[in-house]
């Protein structure tokens, strides 16, 4: 009776264990298909592009099939056309260089609110954060008529200045929680030590706090140039010469219509635009998603 | 905790001293923030309410209040309905989506799978890529006499003719919603990551060991812990949704007709291409309830885990 029992409950263990490792196996294929999946939808308009961007194109849109099944080699002819003959690399560098000096600009002014939030322990420390961060919400289709107004009155219109002037309004909200979260993260101990040392706050901070936080400062940088390289209702509402545009109205505005062929060349050009942004990200994925995440 | 460092250095003086001081220190860091975003923030929304109840236009930049008159023309105006209802359904649709898809991939990029920095690479190209440029390649994908989608489409009967999938006005606005839903899940995924990793692990295993199933930790526990990230999430992407005129003006232009017109997009046109700026604050003034119903959802949400969390903090520090 008792041997009967100790079967049927080993029988019973075996029947769970195998049932587990079926379940297991289950969930890693549901893994992979949903990663591999979702991969493909993130990326599906890219890699068609990229593939119309190599092939010939067949004359004309009235010609039937598509470029894909031409079955002659791959053709260079329409990413050279977009780098010599459209104002393509115009483009690109001035997104460069807007991203760069605002995410000086961001830096400057988000890293020493992130600190004064994060260690010199205020009342208002939390709320205002908090503002701050809500900040990032107002979109700027709410405020581009009026700023165009006040871009004018500057002087900046037509000019990639007004994006660096305007851009941090977007970036420093985020800047500054992020940077909160990092700082936070800093044991006080060492900056103690720095003061103990004969380091002022301020020499603490600069000397010793901020190399720390260098990891944030990447972060906060990518986020910058991906913000600002972004952004469409200042940069359409403020630029409207070819040679001063980024390439967010840029490329929709003097390359959108037209042939066939200039279509192609722009997905190249979105695939160039595209794939460093998101290894930048990618980079500092794991440091961002710290960087968001509450109780901290 | 303030006398301490200021006996560091007696010799540096007076400068040491007001380095040291935290409550100077504390406003000197946070002031040319604070003051930089309400210039440039503060400001330009005044200015947009004023322009809003005036006759300004980009011919005779001049200031002559106008009362009700741009607000009265809009309400007359079926597009600019159409617009408020498209851009209300489109965002909450959106949202949904977005909310949905981006918990399952949360959930995925949690995981340990082997390839994961390629797949996290391209799950964040829609994220990262600049919107516009994206809606130019979805368009390139959906709406080109090249593209596969095209033939595929023709095969299934759904187009027949000249007819393109973004010329037909209930496809043209489920393409307008598949880009933002596109776009905005790879963010919410990230946020919502952060949410579901902040889940202390043993409540998970407890559940576990309790004998709840999946489905019953999903809902039991996972979900209620992450609420506040989720809202956050879903307001985050609504934000961006609402105020978005790019995927709208690379995509559809707005039409065909104007079934696809958003309220950011009608404002640029009518604001700037028409030159109406009165005409079009109004407009862009209706995103502001928007905005405001966002902010208080964001405040909600995070409110009261943000108390619990502080008491904690506060009890924890000497």
């Amino acid at each position: 009776m008792n041997g009967v029992a100790a079967r049927t409950r080993a029988r019973e263990l075996d029947r769970q264990r195998r049932w587990s490792v079926v379940r297991h196996v289950v969930a890693r294929a549901a893994v992979y298909a949903v990663a591999a999946g979702a991969a493909l939808v993130c990326a599906a308009p890219f890699l068609w592009g990229l593939v119309t961007a190599f092939v010939h194109d067949r004359g004309g849109p009235g010609a039937s099939g598509g470029p894909i099944r031409t079955g002659r080699a791959p053709t260079a002819e329409h990413v050279r056309f977009l780098f010599r003959s459209t104002p393509f690399p115009a483009f690109v560098v001035n997104t460069l260089i807007v991203g760069s000096l605002v995410a000086v600009v961001t830096l400057a002014l988000a890293l020493p609110a992130a600190y004064a939030l994060a260690r010199l322990n205020r009342s208002w420390g939390t709320p205002a954060r908090m503002a701050i961060l809500l900040v990032y919400l107002v979109p700027p289709s709410l405020l581009f008529l009026s700023f165009s107004r006040i871009v004018a009155t500057l002087g900046l219109a037509d000019s990639f200045w007004a994006l660096v002037l305007v851009y941090p309004t977007v970036t420093v909200p985020v800047s500054v929680w992020l940077l909160t979260g990092f700082l936070k993260a800093v044991p006080v101990d060492i900056e103690e030590q720095a003061m103990v040392d004969g380091h002022s706050r301020l020499g603490a901070f600069a000397r010793v706090v901020a190399p720390l936080v260098f990891p944030g400062v990447v972060a906060v940088v990518v986020l910058a140039f991906t913000l600002s390289a972004g952004e469409f209702a200042y940069a359409l509402t403020f630029v409207w010469s070819n040679a001063r545009m980024p390439v967010s109205t840029g490329m929709p505005a003097r390359l959108g219509n037209g042939d066939p062929l200039l279509w192609q060349s722009m997905q190249g050009g979105a695939v160039f635009v595209a794939v460093p942004l998101a290894m930048a990200a990618n980079l500092f994925l794991d440091r961002f998603v710290a960087g968001v995440t509450p109780h901290r | 905790m303030r006398g301490v460092p200021a006996r560091g250095r007696p010799r540096a003086g007076e400068k040491a001293r007001l380095t040291d001081r935290e409550g100077f220190l504390a406003w000197a860091f946070l002031l040319p923030s604070v003051v930089y975003l309400t210039a440039l923030v503060a400001a330009p929304f005044c200015l947009t309410v004023a322009f809003a109840f005036s006759d300004a236009n980009s011919a005779a930049p001049s200031y002559r209040f106008a009362g009700l008159r741009n607000f009265r023309a809009i309400f007359r105006d079926d597009v600019f309905w159409r617009a408020l209802g498209d851009t209300l359904a489109l965002t909450g649709l959106s949202m949904a989506l977005v909310v949905f898809f981006g918990m399952i991939l949360a959930n995925v990029l949690l995981a340990d799978f082997r390839g994961k920095w390629p797949v996290r690479l391209l799950v964040l190209l829609p994220w990262t890529t600049p919107v516009a440029l994206s809606a130019i390649s979805w368009r390139w994908l959906l709406d080109s006499a090249y593209s596969p989608v095209d033939p595929i489409l023709r095969d299934a009967g759904v187009l027949h003719g000249g007819a393109s999938l973004l010329g037909r006005p209930p496809l043209a606005t489920a393409s307008v919603v598949a880009v933002h839903v596109w776009r905005l899940t790879p963010l919410a995924a990230v946020i919502l990551m952060a949410g579901l990793a902040a889940i202390p692990r043993d409540v998970g295993e407890a559940a576990r060991l309790d004998g709840a199933g999946f489905w019953r930790r999903l809902f039991g526990v996972t979900i209620p812990l992450t609420l506040p990230v989720i809202v956050v999430a879903a307001v985050f992407g609504a934000a961006v949704t609402f105020a978005d005129m790019a995927v709208v003006r690379v995509l559809t232009g707005g039409g065909p007709g104007a079934s696809t017109q958003v309220l950011p997009a009608l404002a640029y046109h009518r604001g700037v291409e028409d030159g109406d700026m009165g005409q079009g604050a109004a407009i862009a003034l209706f995103l502001f309830p928007l905005l405001l119903a966002g902010v208080i959802g964001v405040l909600r949400a995070v409110r009261r885990p943000e108390d619990a969390n502080d008491g904690e903090a506060d009890g924890e520090e000497p």
